[in-house]
């Protein structure tokens, strides 16, 4: 299979394409049901954050709610201005990390795919144990502010989720398997230096291992709110998940604590919508990979656009 | 490839190496750090409770304004960290650690940075013997400082609220006016009986709720002195009639309280929300449920608008003055600070528990933006308003204007609340965990499993004897016994 | 020794390519890694941790103090692990599978990008949600099948709904890897296969399954490393950490988060991150040790 010149044709064989037999649509089926089995609760996400607070309490959680309101999604609205400023920076982040991630994980794992390279052992080893073994949070928060002065800093929440050993490997796993040794001894002997073959040869031939990865760092980034916790000090500089996990937890503590007075409740304004409120938070977060996640698709989804891959 | 590893466990030594050397030279203080004009300068942190993040624009207009409003009368500037209730105990532990802050505001119940974690840990400043002659040392009573010493040293600085603890058991006022509850023939839990038979033929889903909490802890302080201040842990606690360090699980009382639960939840009374902790956190602002418990305080009329509905109260204990009722808001300098800084931040807590204007700006914010002084002069809070605290966790209900539902003569209620309660015998008593700590954290996890389903009623009344020696026999394996002698030591050498 | 450095220069652009991760790591990894010796402190906040004084091996006591429940929240972790490890991945594949053989690339799509969303849903929105299902009087599910099972209190039941739920948040996310894998195969082999013969069944047999394989066994060996750590969101909030629970529901990290929170101990945690990275390290030795008597090219190091 790693022999063969890879192209990917065009025109894919007429019979392939019209074989919609009955066992596709026995697939189908079953694709469908799992689908559904994902989108109901998305679904009962959805409506929970419209309706009325009072009538989940008193009926639990239904898809036909007796009562509507906008009491759920008005306490997350409320932080209107801090919402788009955090939209802003988790974008940034996910965008930043992402492609510097990519870039510098690829080379990585490209120099510890060459064969005779010596040094690469090391470097496998070297990108293995972090993996395993992590000095906890005080530490990195005492290193990472005091020794490296990077004080709310957003760097703090670029860098040390750029580079993972489970991406690293994926890439260099993909590099081993599926990019033939041939087209880069080609590239070499017609004069090509090492950064050239890396930079034209492999990486357009490493879209879709790449691809994979940048969607798990990029799900990564837009879910991680631990490290802005820690890090981050300025409203301008907090990432959406940190704020949605902070009006949770605060509703639970304002609702829970005994020790907090009556008075601040009103802060709140009235009735403290609790689930309508969660699930408010989580229609935030996910509206926006709903929209954008379609353009990805085209590395996964082998056959929707014809040719994209390589030539 | 043996060298590869050796190679690698070089760098990482080297890094260790490296950063030991780096971190005794940074944390060998340093001189305290001072403005241009001579003004110590002091790192405040404090939580906010009533927003979800507090804005820090307007924390930092605050910060201006305080520091501008003490400049001519301390010797001291303020740099203000506020940090939302929901990270708090993360954020503030990890710059606890860095060294970061020099006056924190915490309490007894706070998880990771309670009074109970920090004193053993070395993280406070002892300022003992800074104390007498302040005006933050004047403006409360000696009493009030020597409930909150740890083995005879100062640490904390309470805010001054209702500081002891009694519970009542708490009504549906329209239930009561419904069904005619005589509520003065109540004086112990069992006589709510017939008012849940009530409650349960009007089809209500929780006549009986216990919000999710094993009551044990709460419903017996007038038999004992739970001196954990924890319910996690309440198998052990100071008996008041023998004035010794008692095994609970093993008395008549627990005994009589669990079948007492076990009964009312085979009966319908107590649902099994409360046991599996799926009871909704609102519940108690619907009309689902009819009686249920309340923390006693000054002026329990709150309970009408914290639960929405009209709400009754009747004691089920008396008032007590236990070890850490008077921590359930407090300061604390921090241990990294230099002397000058702990005088410091003290001159800034009298300022603040004496001037009534820089508390009511520490707490409220910004006159005109956050707050405004209403017909009476008290405070009433703006609908936007971005910085907003309460009373409980910024100064002393001496010094902070009350707000306008609130009596004029809110500082007289707390003195009265706070009077009218009886000293605990174990009052004063500082547990100190560290010798049998990891027996301690397995208990409390045996609890979890036995001791909080008994107190909710998850056993059946049958059941209730074998799961108590059960629930015994789990807590022996993990260690009690060691736990119990070690308590028994204690409070015996503290006696 | 010459011939390793005459390599190395040599390679010298392949160094430079992996410089900057190299120095990624160093700084935000391996540097920090110094804090692994709290686990062998007694934290003093006035010393910070590289100050505070040894106190051997007692922090390691806090996982020990309980016997059985030390037993009992390992048994959890590892049986967990298995299941989660082995549902989960051949979920994975069969969902890559079923996508990449499926004729309509459209409705693929649409359905694809539904399947990926659970992953965005924090866990404190997914324990409403199972709790929407699962709660006794107004659970869906209760209602619908018109069963009156007490689902909160059946601990025997958890280790099904947990794999249930775990598998619908993790499974939509974790097949696009294996889709990526198979959108580099080659259709030329499937052609021709087809002209040799070979039905679906077959093809997918000789071809697909064996462009994966590669890919799966990589994923597992890592996986191994983290056999002593498990979700907290998971079994922490969706369980609302129920006692009633426990016997199928406590892991170590829940144990851990329990404790902590009324026992604040940086010695305690970094102990036992430490025990489980330890425990990690070895299986990982082991499995790899296996795979490459397998398979040597699919063994990580």
């Amino acid at each position: 299979m790693s022999g063969k010149k890879k192209m990917k044709n065009a025109d894919l064989a007429p019979s392939r394409r019209q074989r919609k037999g009955v066992g596709q649509y026995i697939l189908g089926f079953f694709l469908l049901l799992y689908t559904l089995f994902c989108a109901l609760p998305i679904l009962l996400v959805f409506i929970a954050a419209f309706t009325d607070e009072k009538a989940i309490t008193q009926n639990g959680f239904s898809y036909f709610p007796e009562k509507w309101s906008l009491d759920g999604i008005n306490s997350v609205l409320r932080y209107g201005k801090q919402l788009i400023v955090s939209y802003g920076v988790t974008i940034f982040i996910t965008v930043v990390g992402t492609l510097v991630g990519l870039l510098i994980m690829s080379m990585f794992a490209y120099a510890i795919s060459r064969p005779d390279f010596r040094l690469s052992k090391f470097f496998s080893i070297y990108l293995l144990i972090p993996m395993l073994f992590s000095g906890g949070q005080l530490s990195c928060y005492i290193i990472f502010t005091t020794y490296y002065n990077l004080k709310d800093s957003l760097l703090l929440l670029i860098l040390p989720l750029c580079v993972t050993t489970m991406n690293v490997i994926i890439l260099r796993t993909y590099i081993a398997n599926s990019i033939p040794a041939e087209l880069m001894e080609a590239a070499k002997i017609d004069g090509a230096g090492e950064y050239r073959t890396f930079f034209q040869i492999t990486l357009p031939l490493l879209k879709p291992s790449m691809a994979a990865v940048g969607f798990m760092m990029a799900t990564t980034y837009w879910n991680d709110w631990q490290n802005a916790l820690l890090y981050i000090k300025s409203d301008s500089k907090k990432p959406l998940q940190l704020l949605l996990v902070n009006i949770q937890k605060s509703i639970e503590f304002l609702l829970n604590n005994a020790n907090v007075p009556a008075s601040a409740r009103a802060a709140m304004g009235g009735t403290i919508p609790q689930y309508s409120a969660t699930m408010a938070t989580v229609i935030v977060v996910i509206g926006p990979i709903m929209v954008v996640y379609p353009f990805f698709q085209k590395y996964f989804i082998k056959g929707l656009t014809v040719g994209s891959v390589k030539g | 490839m043996k060298k590869k590893i050796l190679s690698t466990l070089l760098v990482a030594s080297m890094a260790a190496g490296l950063m030991t050397g780096c971190g005794n030279a940074a944390s060998s203080g340093g001189a305290t750090p001072k403005t241009d004009d001579g003004k110590v300068v002091i790192n405040v942190t404090r939580a906010t409770f009533n927003l979800a993040t507090p804005d820090s624009a307007q924390v930092k207009k605050v910060e201006d304004a305080i520091n501008a409003y003490i400049a001519d009368k301390i010797n001291v500037k303020i740099n203000l960290t506020d940090i939302g209730s929901g990270e708090y105990t993360d954020k503030a532990n990890t710059s606890l650690a860095n060294k970061e802050i020099n006056l924190l505001w915490t309490a007894s119940w706070e998880s990771t940075i309670g009074t109970n974690d920090l004193v053993p840990q070395n993280a406070v400043y002892d300022i003992t013997d800074l104390l007498p002659g302040t005006p933050l040392y004047e403006s409360m009573d000696a009493g009030q400082w020597e409930a909150t010493k740890y083995n005879g040293k100062n640490y904390f600085i309470p805010v001054y609220k209702d500081n002891v603890e009694g519970y009542d058991i708490m009504f549906r006022q329209d239930l009561v006016d419904k069904y005619g509850w005589d509520l003065s023939s109540v004086k112990s839990l069992a006589d709510i009986e017939p008012m849940l038979a009530d409650a349960k033929s009007e089809g209500l889903k929780y006549p009986y709720l216990t919000q999710k909490t094993a009551m044990f802890y709460r419903y017996y302080i007038n038999s004992f002195d739970f001196f954990t201040a924890d319910a996690t842990s309440n198998w052990v606690a100071v008996d008041r009639n023998t004035n010794k360090v008692v095994d609970t699980v093993l008395t008549d009382e627990y005994k009589e309280f669990c079948t007492l639960m076990a009964k009312w939840a085979e009966a319908g009374y107590i649902s099994e929300d409360d046991v599996t902790k799926t009871t909704t956190d609102t519940t108690t602002q619907t009309q689902d449920w009819a009686v249920s418990w309340w923390t006693d305080i000054p002026v329990n009329a709150e309970a009408n608008s914290r639960y929405n509905q009209d709400v009754t109260m009747v004691p089920a204990t008396d008032r007590w003055a236990h070890s850490t009722s008077a921590l359930g808001s407090c300061y604390c300098i921090t241990a990294n600070s230099t002397e000058e800084q702990a005088k410091a931040c003290i001159d800034f807590m009298g300022l603040l528990y004496t001037d009534s204007k820089l508390a009511d700006l520490y707490t409220f914010g910004i006159e005109g933006e956050d707050f405004n002084y209403d017909a009476n002069g008290k405070v009433e809070q703006t609908d936007n308003g971005k910085y907003n605290h309460s009373m409980w966790e910024s100064a002393s209900a001496t010094v902070v204007t009350p707000l306008y539902n609130e009596p004029d003569n809110k500082a007289d209620l707390y003195k009265d609340f706070n009077g009218g309660a009886n000293t605990s015998c174990a009052a004063g008593f500082r547990f100190d965990k560290t010798p049998v700590a990891d027996k301690y954290a397995a208990c409390q996890t045996v609890f979890e499993q036995y001791g909080f389903v008994l107190e909710n009623g998850g056993v059946a009344v049958a059941d209730v004897d074998s799961t108590i020696a059960a629930y015994q026999a789990a807590l022996d394996e993990a260690g009690y016994q060691d736990v119990l002698a070690e308590f028994q030591k204690q409070y015996d050498a503290w006696k | 020794m010459k011939e390793f450095f005459r390599n190395t220069w040599k390679h010298r652009a392949h160094v430079v390519m992996a410089l900057p991760a190299f120095l990624v790591l160093l700084f935000f990894a391996y540097i920090p890694m110094s804090g692994l010796v709290m686990a062998f402190k007694s934290f003093d906040y006035s010393k910070g941790i590289w100050g505070s004084p040894w106190n051997g091996i007692q922090n390691f006591k806090f996982l020990l103090a309980s016997k059985d429940i030390f037993v009992n929240m390992t048994l959890n972790t590892l049986m967990y692990y298995v299941i989660f490890t082995a549902v989960g991945t051949f979920l994975n594949v069969v969902l890559a599978i079923a996508i990449d053989q499926f004729v309509f690339k459209r409705c693929a799509k649409v359905m694809q990008t539904i399947m990926i969303i659970p992953i965005f849903i924090s866990y404190a929105a997914v324990q409403f949600i199972v709790y929407a299902f699962i709660s006794t009087d107004t659970g869906i599910l209760n209602n619908t099948f018109g069963m009156n099972t007490k689902f909160y209190i059946t601990a025997s039941l958890w280790p099904i709904i947990l794999t249930i739920v775990k598998m619908w948040n993790s499974v939509g996310y974790g097949s696009v890897l294996y889709m990526s894998v198979l959108a580099g195969v080659d259709t030329e082999l499937y052609e021709a296969a087809e002209i040799d013969g070979a039905n679906k069944w077959k093809q997918i047999w000789h071809i697909t399954l064996p462009a994966l394989i590669p890919m799966i066994t990589v994923m597992l060996l890592l996986s191994v490393g983290n056999i002593m750590r498990s979700d907290t969101g998971l079994f922490y909030q969706v369980t609302r950490d129920s006692g009633t629970l426990y016997d199928t529901t406590q892991v170590i990290d829940s144990y851990v988060l329990h404790a902590i929170f009324k026992n604040s101990n940086y010695g305690f945690v970094s102990a036992t991150t430490l025990f489980q990275s330890v425990v990690g390290l070895l299986m990982m030795l082991f499995a790899n040790g296996l795979v490459r008597k397998i398979s040597p090219e699919n063994s990580l190091f």
